[in-house]
């Protein structure tokens, strides 16, 4: 008997972000992420917590806002679409520097799209997604155990940057089961971060001038002094939070890029092409913003490698950022669909062997 | 309904989200059509958006089973409606049906407008079970277990009449992920008097639980019948897995 369980990574996700410090989750149903809210509606009242189901997904995200700019730990979840909606409330929060945790579970778009699984959210997530200048930490999980473990870290981090961290799922790994290790709670000594900024209740003699939460920013200085502290905050972050996986890429003559599920068959994909002694490796990203561009680099810039494959289950996003860290030194192609459907192991095969012959 | 209907045997999975329905549902309905009974297999999962049994159309043709499936699963369409072909289940005729129904309560309530249908059927040829993972978080204790029950019961209007251990890991099963799971489906059995009818899982964990059973003298009526299922419901990312994560 192990300690591990059998779970589906949406639940996986909701119970992690417990362990991690969330008390407080706002969000509206959409498939296929469905199953965060349900769990969450269950747990959180049993652990104190308040878990709400708001009239809308922008009413959510400003729920977030609102508990977050009093200290609380947060969290709200959504499908794309629904992400969608949400994007007035989180470039709010990007504004008024608050930290939350955002699970974004990706089906296809655009539009109202499809329930299948995507990755075709990647723009939105890294690029922005609402208006402004401002950037989200991004991590693109690819098992449901990685994804607790970056979720239970996930309000540390936002608490640290106070910024908003976004988990970006794709639909398989919302939906599928697997054997994880939960980790412990967080005890209330080790969630409870100082935030004198936060808007707890002012008064006379309490120390510390008004917490005022807003991201209006009435005089010019005071909106280029917001953004000199944003940018040297994500310059700092550049340099600290980037996260990757390499795999078999020494001596690799194609290297291939991918995260999320589908790095999963890329991987499987690599082990057969090892098997007919074809040396393929990967550069998995973890965190997708900040984008591991100098390990991409450093993996492909090597002399046996020949060319390098991003392969997604969208028309071609996070190849771009793969592209910029090559920066043309060697071709880096793309294999991938948008919609419902995800390239197999054969066709990654004989995408890599197209490319070598080439 | 003729009472022909009546020569219909009738085998109808329960469980909580993430038990093993779907897997045991194929595994039976794949037998029963080898064994060249006219099988149906009706997919009544109204929540699940993927990993249902629809997805496995094309091998469940092959083997002869016929499929019903929602209105608009396996499209992406949110909102999947129950498939009046279903009621074709009850008229006359000979063969297995066999019913993979959505997990929990919620789930079970698509099978509640049928119970007109079922009272008909005599309890024989009705068989209502419930599969039981422990190692799912829902479902880890006797206690909940039990509470799960009922809530099923209720919305589906129907007496559970036996238990499936169906404790596994996924791809990680052992003999001793069934072996606790025993003591928990044991409990359950003890505490409800509704009988454990099977244990299931892959030839590896299964064998070496049944190996464990005979050295602990484990009661064999808290085991019942020993299954052997291959699992059918993995994915193109699951083939690694092989190699070690």
């Amino acid at each position: 008997m192990t300690t591990k369980q059998l779970m589906k990574g949406c639940e996986a996700i909701a119970e992690a972000a417990l362990r991690g410090g969330c008390r407080y989750f706002f969000g509206y149903p959409i498939t296929p992420q469905n199953d965060i809210p349900e769990y969450m509606s269950a747990r959180l009242p049993e652990i104190g917590g308040v878990f709400l189901q708001a009239e809308s997904e922008i009413a959510a995200s400003n729920m977030v806002y609102g508990a977050a700019g009093a200290g609380a730990r947060v969290m709200t979840s959504s499908s794309s679409p629904g992400i969608s909606l949400k994007q007035e409330g989180i470039s709010t929060i990007a504004g008024a520097e608050l930290p939350c945790v955002i699970v974004n579970v990706m089906r296809g778009g655009p539009g109202i799209g499809g329930i299948q699984a995507s990755q075709g959210d990647y723009f939105q997530s890294v690029k922005g997604g609402g208006h402004g200048d401002y950037k989200l930490i991004v991590f693109g999980p690819d098992s449901v155990q990685e994804a607790i473990d970056i979720v239970y870290g996930a309000f540390d981090i936002a608490d640290k940057y106070r910024t908003p961290v976004m988990i970006l799922a794709d639909g398989l790994i919302g939906q599928m089961m697997e054997p994880v290790t939960m980790p412990e709670f967080k005890s209330d000594e080790e969630i409870k971060v100082e935030k004198p900024w936060a808007a707890t209740g002012w008064h006379e003699g309490c120390g510390r001038p008004r917490a005022i939460i807003n991201s209006l920013y009435i005089e010019d200085e005071a909106l280029e002094a917001l953004h000199e502290r944003l940018q040297a905050r994500y310059r700092i972050i550049e340099q600290n939070e980037v996260r990757y996986e390499y795999y078999n890429i020494e001596d690799a003559e194609v290297i291939l890029i991918a995260y999320g599920t589908i790095s999963r068959v890329c991987r499987s994909a690599i082990d057969e092409l090892a098997e007919e002694g074809i040396k393929v490796g990967m550069v998995r990203p973890i965190t997708l913003w900040p984008f591991p561009s100098q390990a991409v680099l450093d993996a492909v810039a090597q002399p046996s490698v020949k060319k390098a494959l991003a392969v997604e289950i969208s028309a071609g996003q996070m190849v771009e950022d793969a592209r910029l860290a090559v920066n043309g030194l060697k071709e880096v192609a793309f294999l991938g669909y948008p919609g419902s459907k995800i390239a197999t192991v054969e066709e990654i095969i004989a995408k890599v062997k197209a490319l070598r012959e080439e | 309904m003729s009472d022909k209907a009546q020569e219909k045997e009738y085998m109808i999975f329960l469980g909580n989200f993430g038990s093993g329905k779907t897997e045991l549902a194929m595994h039976f309905a794949m037998d029963a059509a080898a064994a060249g009974n006219p099988t149906t297999l009706i997919d009544l999962d109204v929540i699940n958006p993927y990993f249902r049994a629809s997805e496995r159309k094309l091998a469940l043709d092959k083997a002869g089973v016929r499929l019903i499936i929602p209105n608009y699963a396996m499209s992406n369409v949110e909102i999947i409606t129950i498939n009046p072909e279903i009621y074709s289940a009850f008229t006359a005729g000979s063969g297995s049906v066999i019913f993979d129904v959505g997990g929990d309560g919620l789930g079970a309530r698509a099978l509640g407008q049928y119970k007109g249908y079922f009272d008909k059927v005599p309890p024989p040829r009705l068989r209502i079970w419930l599969v039981i993972n422990p190692h799912r978080p829902m479902s880890a204790t006797p206690d909940k277990i039990i509470a799960m029950m009922r809530a099923i019961e209720e919305s589906a209007r129907l007496r559970i009449n036996g238990l499936i251990n169906n404790g596994n890991m996924s791809y990680e099963s052992t003999a001793e992920d069934l072996l606790h799971s025993y003591y928990i489906v044991k409990e359950v059995a003890a505490q409800t008097g509704v009988p454990v009818v099977m244990t299931s899982g892959e030839e590896q964990p299964l064998s070496g639980f049944l190996q464990l059973a005979q050295e602990r003298d484990l009661k064999q009526d808290y085991i019942g019948e020993p299954v052997f299922i291959h699992t059918k419901m993995h994915r193109d990312w699951d083939r690694f897995v092989k190699y070690g994560v």
